[in-house]
């Protein structure tokens, strides 16, 4: 047995001479909570029904509990798949529809309908088990097609964007519910949206995905803090992006030295010569009155408030311009434009990216 | 906005009242005048007709030939038209376009032009009959003409388009996640065409059945040059009553026994489809 549920290894997809999914190799744990996390058209949909078995891959493998399911029909891979447009069928009760698959395995009828009723209990329908989709809301069709693959236990669930077509607030209270009821089950889950706040709340893990590659992988915390790509960096949060290239390097350490001006210190390996951008995140730069040892220097030029924290471009004295975040205080006045003010990058905060 | 409607169909229910309806409702009061050959319609009042076609069990036989032709129509372009319009409704662009244009075809070529090329394949010196015989398949040639196998053939052709039309159109309703979610659950194929595709196709089903129905049992040009009087229909019968012998109220009775047989039939399957919806 491996510890994996679900591999993909190498997978590729190829429409006429444009690739819609390139190489993607990814492993998920059991019971462990996936996000495919990109932009619109970036592959992760394609990606989604490669597993499900509505695509044919170009080349790859996929694993499913150890067993090549690359070949096997889409009716017999054991995945439950939980759609955007929920794709409830329309002329079927609430009953009929989470009873569907329970019948297709031909299980005894006293025993289709005693889980049936209790996955509808799960997703909290039951008053519901007579009403035709039409006749339900957003959220509680998505329940349905929840409690619809529940019913059957699967080895693996299979989420495309499914809350995207729910207005805010219900999208956040459906996201905590999906997490929990994951949780419960332990059924091992991948779950593609192009939302990082969703990803970032719902996923152990998140795959970050651009033009058909996954660029990196790991916890919400490890993408946002240690970006592996220049893509990731800008992608999730915002991210001062300073063009430049590495002077010296080793330890894990590195001077570099921006187009704009100015030799700073960060963390990364690259030969010297080598291009590449500084990545620093807005709320890691402290901002300080002038003069202050250790700070640079640089003038403010716009100023923005949004809820409890002032946002400020400053232009270093040695050129790059830098986004800063600082919360606001009692006691301390938002910055002017155009005043003179101090601001300390730390070397840990500051990340060399090569691209 | 609900003025402006009115407005709208106001033109086309203006023809429809003048040249329809108007002509419907003269016929009607002729079909109870009396008739003497010879001298015409006359001012007497009479349901005479009406019972006329109900007693002679040869009237009534070409009743029951002509819903039996619609029937077999019907089923037969059901039977040809699904897969035809599955494939069509799967298709986008301009295969999409090809299939559609190939699908109208028939409907491109008038009905005694059509019909007569089809005498020519389905004679027994003709194409198919020869053929067969040629490969040893029969000995002697199949009758199709003068029979209601070389109608139903040739109707079937010219009818096909109006039952891939309205299938398509149900069709293309249907999400094909939806096809995707019940494979994703278990289904084969055979399950999700029965419980999936075949109900959520229901209406392109009544109302193809219900357009090639009628139009099949309406139909005078084909039955009469293919079937000519060995096979008389409901049509033929009312052309012969009323162009032959110009007995226009016995023809009238015919054609409102016709009508009100169609009407009953399409209030049925009205009923049928709005079960099915579950409302
Ligand atoms: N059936 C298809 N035929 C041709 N191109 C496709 C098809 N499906 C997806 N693509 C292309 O593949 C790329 C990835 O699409 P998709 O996986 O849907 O992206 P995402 O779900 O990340 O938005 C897109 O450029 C899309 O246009
Ligand atoms: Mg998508």
């Amino acid at each position: 047995m491996t510890t994996y549920d679900l591999e993909m290894q190498g997978l590729r997809k190829i429409y006429g001479d444009s690739v819609a999914v390139d190489a993607v190799t990814l492993s998920l744990g059991k019971g462990e909570m996936v996000a495919l996390l990109g932009p619109s058209g970036c592959g992760k949909t394609t990606t989604l029904r490669m597993v499900a078995g509505f695509v044919e891959p170009s080349a790859g493998r996929i694993l499913l509990d150890g067993r090549d399911i690359t070949h096997v029909p889409a009716n017999q891979r054991d995945t439950g798949m939980v759609f955007q447009s929920y794709a409830l069928f329309p002329h079927m009760t609430v009953r009929r529809n989470v009873a569907f698959g329970l019948r297709c395995r031909h299980l005894p009828e006293d025993e289709v309908r005693r889980r049936t009723a209790e996955a509808i209990e799960l997703v909290g329908l039951g008053s519901f088990e007579e009403r035709y989709p039409r006749q339900l809301s957003g959220g509680q069709q998505q329940r349905v097609a929840l409690a619809r693959v529940l019913v059957l236990r699967p080895k693996l669930l299979l989420f495309d964007e499914p809350l995207s077509n729910l207005d805010a607030k219900l999208r956040v209270q459906m996201r905590q519910e999906i997490r929990r009821l994951q949780k419960d089950v332990g059924i091992t889950a991948l779950f593609v949206t192009h939302d990082q706040d969703e990803a970032s709340s719902i996923a152990d893990r998140i795959a970050v995905m651009n033009a058909g590659r996954i660029e990196q992988a790991g916890t919400p915390a490890e993408i946002y803090n240690e970006p592996a790509t220049r893509f990731v960096a800008d992608f999730i949060g915002t991210s001062n992006l300073i063009d430049g290239v590495a002077e010296t390097s080793g330890d894990g350490r590195m001077t570099f030295r921006a187009d704009a001006g100015g030799v700073f210190a960060a963390r990364g390996r690259a030969s010297t010569g080598a291009r590449g951008a500084l990545c620093i995140r807005p709320e890691k730069v402290d901002i300080c009155p002038p003069g202050v040892a250790g700070a640079r220097e640089g003038i403010v030029r716009r100023t923005a408030r949004t809820a409890g924290m002032m946002e400020y471009v400053v232009v270093l004295t040695d050129g790059p311009e830098l986004t800063v975040q600082e919360q606001l205080r009692h006691g301390i006045a938002p910055r002017e434009d155009g005043a003179l003010v101090g601001v300390v990058l730390r070397e840990e905060d500051t990340q060399f990216l090569v691209g | 906005m609900r003025q402006k409607g009115a407005a709208l169909v106001l033109p086309n229910f203006a023809w429809l009242a003048l040249f329809m309806l108007g002509p419907l409702i003269t016929l009607f009061v002729i079909s109870f005048r009396t008739y003497e050959a010879g001298r015409g319609i006359q001012d007497a009042w009479t349901i005479a007709h009406y019972v006329a076609f109900v007693a002679d069990p040869y009237h009534l036989g070409i009743l029951l030939r002509t819903l039996r032709l619609g029937i077999e129509v019907t089923a037969w372009c059901l039977v040809l038209g699904f897969p035809m319009a599955y494939g069509l409704s799967r298709l986008r662009g301009t295969p999409r376009a090809l299939l559609y244009f190939v699908v109208l075809l028939p409907l491109l070529t008038s009905a005694v032009v059509r019909t007569f090329g089809w005498m020519i394949v389905l004679s027994n010196n003709g194409f198919i009959n020869r053929t067969l015989i040629d490969l040893g398949v029969i000995d002697s040639p199949i009758r199709f003409m003068y029979s209601m196998l070389g109608i139903v053939v040739a109707l079937v052709q010219v009818l096909l388009p109006f039952m891939v039309l309205a299938l398509d159109a149900a069709l293309l309703n249907i999400d094909p996640r939806v096809y995707e979610a019940a494979r994703n659950l278990g289904a084969s194929r055979l399950r999700v065409f029965l419980q999936i595709t075949l109900p959520l196709s229901l209406p392109g089903i009544l109302s193809g059945s219900v357009l090639v129905f009628t139009l099949a049992i309406s139909a005078f040009v084909t039955p009469s040059l293919i079937g000519g009087p060995r096979v008389p229909v409901m049509a033929t019968l009312i052309y012969q009553q009323g162009m032959s012998l110009l007995n226009w109220p016995f023809g009238g009775a015919i054609a409102f026994v016709m009508l009100a047989t169609v009407v009953v039939l399409f209030l049925i399957a009205m009923r049928l489809a709005r079960q099915e919806r579950g409302t």
